[in-house]
């Protein structure tokens, strides 16, 4: 087996004698060496070039081992760097103590050749899967942040105009990317296809089967008209294609916005929220409406429900109702009632952020359990 | 019972082994240059009754010196970092002191002629 590659080891000593002979065998032990003569020359040379490896004096003048390791563990930049403390055997408290504060491991001087080799290759064999895994790490945040930018490139860059209507929408997600979504689509004689979906699960899956779902309601909007059959054409094709065996809620509504009529259909999703014009809840028919991918044919709510004038319908996502706070309790129904007919008075757009800031404010700054989704239809 | 050697030879034939020939050379050379400019500032620690910078400077001696395998000197050092670390710079540490001046030439001597064997 041929060894690994050198390493880039910094030695710091005060003492030239001992710097000298340490370097020489990391040297002849095929390592690049550089050298400080105490703590604050260490740092200098570690801000100004990256190490694989400290091999760190603990008495030194001017800034000791000590001073070294609590900059260098305050410091995010050089938090990973390994540091092997080199003391003679009678300094073993210090050496403890160095431990304590984040220093690897330890040598006693004089070093003991096979030993530093051992020690040396331990440390850097552990820096390289670090850097490894800080490496894949990045990575994966530039993909989770392409995703999230994707994913809100697929969410409508602006609101449907209708005259004497007015639309609001939000959707928070709860990590870098989600499994709600919303769409606002055309559907010609000034019709509206409004839909409010939740996939099961969070996160890149989610986001993934979310894009999948959006994708086939834009397509079964476009040429299927009764809200029950775009559900119905939806399903068949995610079966067709889920192999995760995830699933989403939705809801596929048209408003006719002469009449305020909206025709929807429903799958496993929370029922719209109906105001009138005072703010009280007008109540919504109900069936049992099931969640898409999962059943051959699922039942389906198909629904109408008239927007009265000075009314508001919201659809949103469990992100809501099931935000809980730090007791468990969740925000619930009827507290979504009231805090929609506190804001109704708002512009729909306001009353969807005013309804995330209550729902954060309830679950008082607990992380973001789950998606946040909101659209208001205001007429 | 044999006096102790000024320095340890099987310890400085390892070093030199290790390190080669031409570099203990290089060594000795700077541990010859360093360690009068260490003994003359322990003087100065001791006569200004510095105990922090003492035991530093006996820390500094004792350590290049036990590397390089001379060892008697560089135990004499380990007794003056005792002492300037419970801050007793008395009759013993001048005593030390004046030991390590002492046997400084001879550890000297000892090591330049040991890298031309």
């Amino acid at each position: 087996m041929t060894d690994p590659p050198g390493g880039r080891l910094l030695v710091v000593d005060d003492n030239r004698v001992n710097r000298m002979l340490l370097g020489r065998i990391l040297e002849l032990q095929g390592h690049s060496v550089a050298y400080a003569e105490n703590g604050r020359q260490a740092l200098d040379l570690l801000q100004a070039e990256p190490f694989d490896i400290l091999l760190l004096d603990i008495e030194m003048p001017e800034m000791n081992g000590y001073q070294v390791l609590e900059h260098i563990t305050a410091d995010p930049s050089l938090r990973d760097l390994p540091v092997l403390v080199t003391s003679a055997l009678e300094e073993i408290d210090s050496v403890v103590r160095c431990i304590e504060m984040g220093a690897e491991d330890y040598l006693i001087k004089p070093v003991n050749q096979v030993l530093l080799k051992a020690r040396i290759g331990a440390s850097l064999e552990k820096k390289r899967l670090r850097d490894a895994q800080r490496q894949l790490l990045s990575q994966l945040e530039r993909e989770l942040e392409i995703a999230r930018q994707t994913q809100q490139s697929i969410l409508p860059e602006t609101l449907p105009q209708r005259p004497g209507y007015d639309f609001g929408a939000l959707m928070v997600p709860a990590r870098a990317v989600g499994g709600d979504f919303y769409e606002f689509i055309e559907l010609g004689k000034g019709r509206l296809a409004i839909v409010i979906g939740d996939v099961s699960d969070k996160g890149l899956p989610a986001a993934l089967f979310m894009a999948l779902t959006y994708s086939l309601i834009r397509a079964e909007a476009a040429r299927t008209k009764p809200p029950r059959q775009v559900l119905a054409n939806v399903n068949r094709y995610l079966l067709e294609m889920n192999a995760s065996g995830m699933f989403v809620t939705l809801i596929y509504a048209v408003l006719d916005p002469a009449s305020g009529r909206l025709d929807y259909a429903r799958a496993g999703h929370p029922l719209p929220l109906l105001l009138d014009a005072g703010g009280a809840p007008i109540p919504v028919p109900v069936q049992t409406g099931q969640v898409l991918g999962l059943f051959d044919e699922p039942l389906i709510d198909e629904q109408a429900i008239l927007l009265p004038p000075g009314g508001l319908a919201l659809l949103y996502s469990d992100g809501l109702t099931e935000a809980a706070d730090e007791g468990g309790g969740m925000f619930g129904l009827e507290r979504l009632q009231a805090a929609c007919a506190a804001h109704q008075p708002q512009a729909a757009q306001d009353v969807c952020r005013q309804l995330l800031q209550d729902v954060q404010s309830y679950s008082n700054q607990q992380p973001h359990q789950d998606d946040f989704t909101a659209v208001i239809i205001k007429r | 019972m044999m006096p102790q050697p000024v320095i340890d030879l099987p310890a400085f034939e390892e070093i030199k082994a290790s390190m080669g020939p031409d570099f203990i050379g290089e060594i000795v050379v700077a541990y010859c240059a360093e360690t009068p400019l260490l003994l003359a500032r322990l003087q100065q620690a001791f006569a200004e009754v510095d105990h922090e910078t003492f035991r530093m400077i006996a820390h500094s001696i004792k350590s290049s010196s036990s590397s390089l395998g001379a060892l008697p000197f560089a135990q004499t050092a380990r007794e003056l970092e005792a002492l300037g670390k419970a801050e007793n710079l008395s009759a013993e540490a001048s005593a030390g002191v004046q030991a390590l001046l002492a046997a400084y030439p001879f550890v000297a001597q000892a090591l330049r002629a040991l890298c031309h064997d």
